[in-house]
């Protein structure tokens, strides 16, 4: 009851602050922050479920986020952007048959078909079930291949679905390389992808701390073990695929709204990988974890525009040389922290001196034109994640959060797994036979024996 | 089900698939009036190209898999490398020599270090001679001659290889004995990394290979009225491919040290306690097929005219697949494999033109097909995995 | 009608024949014991029985129905559940969980009515945490109360071993097969675990077999004792009967050089 109290008051806080953020000024650059971390957040607690959870590793993630990028355009595409100067490889078909007004009015739904809103829940809810649906087939191959076997098909499937719009066929549908344009963004607001966030959060918890979700953990824990005791793999499996996949087609289509415009290349492998470097850094199998690694890794790829800027050619030297000479201390001293011998390796070695070089080359070459002319350094972002991630792997597998999740119990208390005086004692008594003479005459017996 | 019946099973359907292929083919070829013999002649040479350069690619995947069960996602960039390794060896040479030093120094330290056992120390003789041909062939080269593509490619390998070697010790030696999905996801992150560092240091936009003019000039051939269009790289590409192979293969099958790899890709443990300095083993193989992937990027910029930091995706996935065709693990089934796909490509898109913006989706059908249906490949031992 | 029936069981791996015309009855309420030689193929027995291999020949019949070719999860919601000999329990789980598991699959419950935590959810939750509890007391307080939510790697390894045969019974089965349960416990423990194993029978309406290398726990609570070596069935009966055929004592001992 009091956790449940605690919650609703943060999350009313939370609706309070959002709504002071909307109106204090110069927020804009802020609030959109907040939305790109909601809608990546939903996408990588969806990934977090099969990868996490599940113990699974699937790369196709993108897959199902374009899926419901695609069909939430299609449904939800106003009528001036259909027509054939904007989008020309639409074809007719798809023109007049995929609008969600007229189904919704055809079904005498006009309710719904005259709140944009409301419309949107029908969208999104439509795009989360064909991601869904294409999550069982991308979900099957796991009941036959495991490891990084069924992560290659996983990433085959992302690729495949990926490619699949550009295909001539395919893009009387998709419009093509293309793309389609003019989508409305009602749907991208923080309010929309805050409730979104909040929903799917709430649901997947729920999952989390149920039946089934225990079920989930324990087929990572031990698929074998799992199964001898009646868990069926291949439909839990499955499922897990499938709501994964939902909520990730769901994400895509927020994400479709926000941009307001949706093509093959938004949603491509640099995608998954992404939300692989949140929910590693944030903690794999914790819902808290992703969500935690979402904010940084959306705020590093936000806010981290300034190393792209333009900068004079020794900038880009001495940066090198500073990276190397740390990258050199650090691996030193957590080597020597962690008792690991030989403190200095030759690659560490290696670093150290490509370090020295760099160093010995901006001061001498200082004023060389070729130093002092301005370069930008493209992609340090994505360079800085993919490090990211690979020092998350070398030395802190579990991320931040390993697999805990945030329960006001850590702070609030009861601690139910640690003992209280009273318990303890008890514990001690039973093996203890100064104390418990019944352990006492149990151990006469044996020596007896 | 025995492991037996499995494999026969999965055999049955590759031989099905097989055939299905052939009677494909034959069906439409008997359709198209206009396939001439020249055209055979021309899709056969081109095929051969493509096939070699995705078997040396595969080969790179094949190694290093089999022996730390590793599939390494940025052996595509590593290809990459190579083809620009080429391009500044040809562009920027000849250098100051202060910078020729420093790359000599840098290139040859870090392959005396770490592949120590390359050079015996009980051959002080053998040991010293290496050394000073590879320290000193490679600072004349930097400093005082204008590359040809022969040079070029020699010391692209090098440093090529050098790389591989260094990709490894940073990334993948630290998690040895880790899970494979670990080891999986760091090695997708080294790619991610490898692609966007070269976007910065080389240019995100596609660049101009020039190629000799000796190999680019058109040495077409006519076969009864239709003329084969044919350069020097259509033989060049086959014969290093070639050489490279038999190369390899006497190395791995007589040398001491190739009998090292292969004893670890069995059983490292074992090899470890037989004496075998598995470290060594591990550098040296991603030094091998980094050599290779460089001498197949070299080749595929001269053969397509240009380069830039992302062309190692697509190839990338593809040699992987020939690789799995072929049986993962398995070297004469990269090759195999290689060459299966480069002719499969190149005939579907000859025979049926309309599939031609199909053919990367192909490619990644055929692999989650291959993955799902035969895993062991064509050549492989059948490893289904045992609960 | 017997509870379990194996009837001419044959299993091969490759050359090696590792069940050889291996017949077993075992009646409700017994506790029978399987002992042999290490390879032996008890092991195999269980793995059979549970589905984890097919039999090439023979068949599998519980309850009257034979159960051939189903999968191991199929199996333990017939009624078979098992212990591992090296112990396969959910690590990183707490001991709660692990307990949990095992009930997952008698719930009627779907997913969706799990999130919503409808109130036949919540009642069925309820019940399965009973039922865990309840499990989880045969073994005294020692692994209730605090230890209920540690997770299971903190646990000393007879813990462990406990844990697992909980979780055996929470699946709701009625026959346990347990391998090698007392195997790294002391004296103490292992006369502690013979009592429980007879409470199960006694008190949990539990049909037992039990794989075991201990002698006098083998004695102490078996109604029958089966004798296999090399895969074959050498010897069945009372237990002081099967430990003086002289057939099991060249088994293990080897024959006696005249």
């Amino acid at each position: 009851m009091r956790n449940t109290l605690l919650t609703l008051a943060t999350v009313g806080l939370a609706i309070l602050g959002l709504y002071l953020l909307t109106q204090a000024e110069g927020s804009s650059g802020l609030l959109s922050a907040l939305t790109l971390i909601f809608i990546w957040g939903i996408a990588a607690v969806s990934l977090n479920l099969i990868n996490g959870q599940l113990g699974i590793l699937s790369l196709g993630h993108h897959g199902f986020m374009l899926i419901g990028g695609y069909v939430t355009a299609l449904l939800m595409l106003p009528e001036k952007e259909r027509a054939p100067f904007r989008t020309r490889l639409l074809s007719d078909w798809a023109r007049n048959h995929l609008d969600l007004d007229k189904w919704l009015r055809g079904a005498g739904l006009d309710f719904i078909a005259n709140s944009i809103d409301l419309k949107f829940v029908v969208a999104l809810f439509l795009a989360g079930l064909a991601a869904a649906v294409v999550g069982v087939i991308v979900g099957a191959p796991s009941l036959r291949l495991k490891g990084d076997y069924l992560a290659i098909v996983t990433f085959g499937f992302g690729e495949i679905i990926r490619l699949l719009p550009n295909a001539p066929e395919v893009a009387a549908l998709t419009n093509g390389p293309l793309g389609i344009k003019g989508i409305p963004g009602d749907a991208g607001t923080v309010w929309w992808t805050f409730f979104a966030f909040l929903f799917v959060l709430w649901f997947l918890t729920r999952l989390k701390f149920s039946s089934y979700g225990r079920a989930f953990e324990g087929i990572r824990e031990d698929e074998i073990a799992a199964e001898a005791m009646g868990v069926n793999l291949a439909y839990h499996k499955v499922l897990a695929f499938t709501i994964s996949a939902f909520f990730a087609g769901v994400a895509g289509g927020l994400y479709a709204s926000y941009l307001q415009s949706v093509d093959t290349q938004t949603f491509n492998f640099f995608v998954t990988f992404f939300l692989l470097v949140a929910i590693s850094l944030g903690g794999l199998g914790s819902i808290t974890g992703a969500v935690l690694g979402t904010a940084i890794v959306v705020l590093v790829r936000i806010y981290g525009g300034f190393l792209e800027k333009p900068y004079p050619a020794y900038v880009g030297y001495l940066g090198g040389a500073v990276v190397m000479l740390s990258a050199f201390a650090f691996s030193a001293y957590i080597r020597k922290a962690r008792r690991l011998r030989p403190v200095v390796e030759t690659k560490h070695l290696i670093f150290g001196a490509l370090g020295v070089a760099l160093l010995l080359v901006t001061v001498l070459f200082r004023n060389e034109p070729w130093m002092t002319q301005t370069v930008q350094f493209f992609g340090l972002r994505k360079i800085l994640l993919a490090v990211i991630l690979i020092l998350i792997m070398i030395y802190r597998r579990e991320g931040i959060m390993g697999r805990a999740e945030f329960s006001w119990k850590l702070i609030f208390g009861p601690r139910e797994d640690i003992p209280t005086e009273e318990q303890r004692k008890q514990d001690a008594w039973l093996s203890n036979p100064d104390l418990n003479p019944d352990a006492a005459k149990k151990e006469d017996d044996d020596a007896s024996a | 089900m025995t492991a037996s019946k499995l494999a026969s099973r999965s055999t049955l359907f590759t031989l099905l698939a097989g055939l299905l292929l052939v009677v494909l083919i034959g069906w439409r070829i008997a359709m198209l009036g206009d396939y001439t013999f020249a055209r055979i002649v021309q899709d056969f040479l081109n095929a051969l190209t493509l096939g070699s350069l995705y078997a040396l690619i595969a080969l790179g995947y094949t190694m290093v898999y089999g022996i730390i069960r590793l599939i390494n996602f940025a052996h595509g960039e590593i290809f990459m490398l190579g083809s620009y390794f080429a391009f500044y060896a040809m562009t920027l040479t000849p250098m100051h020599w202060g910078l020729a030093l420093l790359i000599t120094v840098l290139l040859g330290g870090t392959v005396l270090l770490v592949l120590r056992s390359l050079f015996n120390l009980e051959e002080p003789k053998r040991t010293a001679a290496l050394a000073l041909l590879i320290f000193a062939g490679t600072f004349f080269l930097l400093a005082f001659r204008n590359m040809g593509w022969i040079e070029a490619l020699l010391l692209s390998m090098l440093a090529t290889g050098v790389a591989g070697v260094l990709l490894e010790a940073v990334a993948y030696r630290p998690l040895r004995g880790a899970p494979r999905e670990s080891m999986l996801i760091t090695a997708i992150a080294a790619s991610f990394f490898l692609q966007n560092m070269g976007q910065l240091l080389f240019g995100p936009r596609v660049q101009g290979f020039n190629a000799e003019t000796i190999l680019n000039r058109p040495l077409n051939f006519t076969i009864g009225e239709e003329t084969v269009y044919y350069t020097g790289i259509l033989i060049v590409v086959p014969t290093v491919t070639a050489v490279l192979l038999f190369v390899l293969n006497l190395f791995v099958s007589r040398t001491k040290l190739g009998k090292a790899m292969r004893a670890t890709a069995q059983d490292a443990e074992v090899a470890q306690m037989m004496g075998v300095n598995v470290n060594q083993v591990i550098a040296l193989t991603f030094f091998i097929g980094s050599i290779l992937a460089a001498a197949a990027g070299v080749m595929y910029a001269i053969r397509f005219g240009q380069i830039h930091p992302l062309m190692g995706l697509i190839p990338g996935i593809k040699a992987f697949t020939a690789a799995v065709i072929g049986g993962i693990g398995s070297l004469p089934g990269a090759v195999l494999g290689g060459l299966l796909l480069g002719f499969i490509e190149i005939y579907v898109v000859s025979l049926f033109p309309t599939l031609s913006a199909y053919k990367d989706v192909f490619a990644f059908v055929l692999l989650i097909l291959i993955l799902l249906f035969r895993p062991s490949g064509l050549v492989g031992e059948d490893l289904t995995e045992k609960v | 009608m017997p509870l379990l029936e194996l009837r001419n069981l044959y299993k091969a791996f490759g050359g090696l024949q590792a069940i050889s015309n291996v017949s077993l009855t075992v009646n409700e309420g017994e506790i029978v014991s399987i002992i042999g030689p290490n390879g032996a193929g008890k092991s195999t027995l269980f793995n059979l029985i549970t589905g984890v291999y097919q039999p090439d020949r023979g068949d599998i019949i519980f309850e009257g129905e034979r159960i051939n070719g189903l999968t191991p999860d199929k199996v333990t919601r017939k009624g078979i559940a098992r212990t591992f000999q090296n112990l396969r329990l959910f690590t990183h789980l707490t001991v709660l969980e692990n307990v949990l598991i095992p009930q997952h699959h008698r719930l009627k419950s779907g997913w969706l009515a799990a999130v919503l935590r409808t109130p036949a959810y919540l009642k069925e939750e309820e019940e399965m945490r009973k039922m865990a509890l309840e499990k989880l007391s045969f073994f005294g307080p020692r692994l209730m109360s605090f230890r209920l939510h540690q997770p299971v790697y903190v646990l000393s390894y007879a813990n462990r071993r406990r844990t697992e045969m909980a979780r055996a019974m929470a699946t709701g089965a009625k026959l346990l097969l347990l391998d090698e349960p007392s195997a790294g416990m002391n004296p103490k423990e292992t006369k502690e675990i013979t009592q429980i194993i007879r409470r199960f029978r006694d008190e949990g309406g539990y049909t037992i077999v039990l794989v075991e290398h201990k002698m006098n726990l083998v004695g102490e609570i078996s109604d029958r004792v089966v004798v296999l070596d090399y895969g074959e069935k050498i010897a069945e009966g009372d237990y002081k009967d099967v430990v003086n055929d002289p057939k099991v004592i060249e088994a293990y001992l080897g024959r006696r050089e005249e």
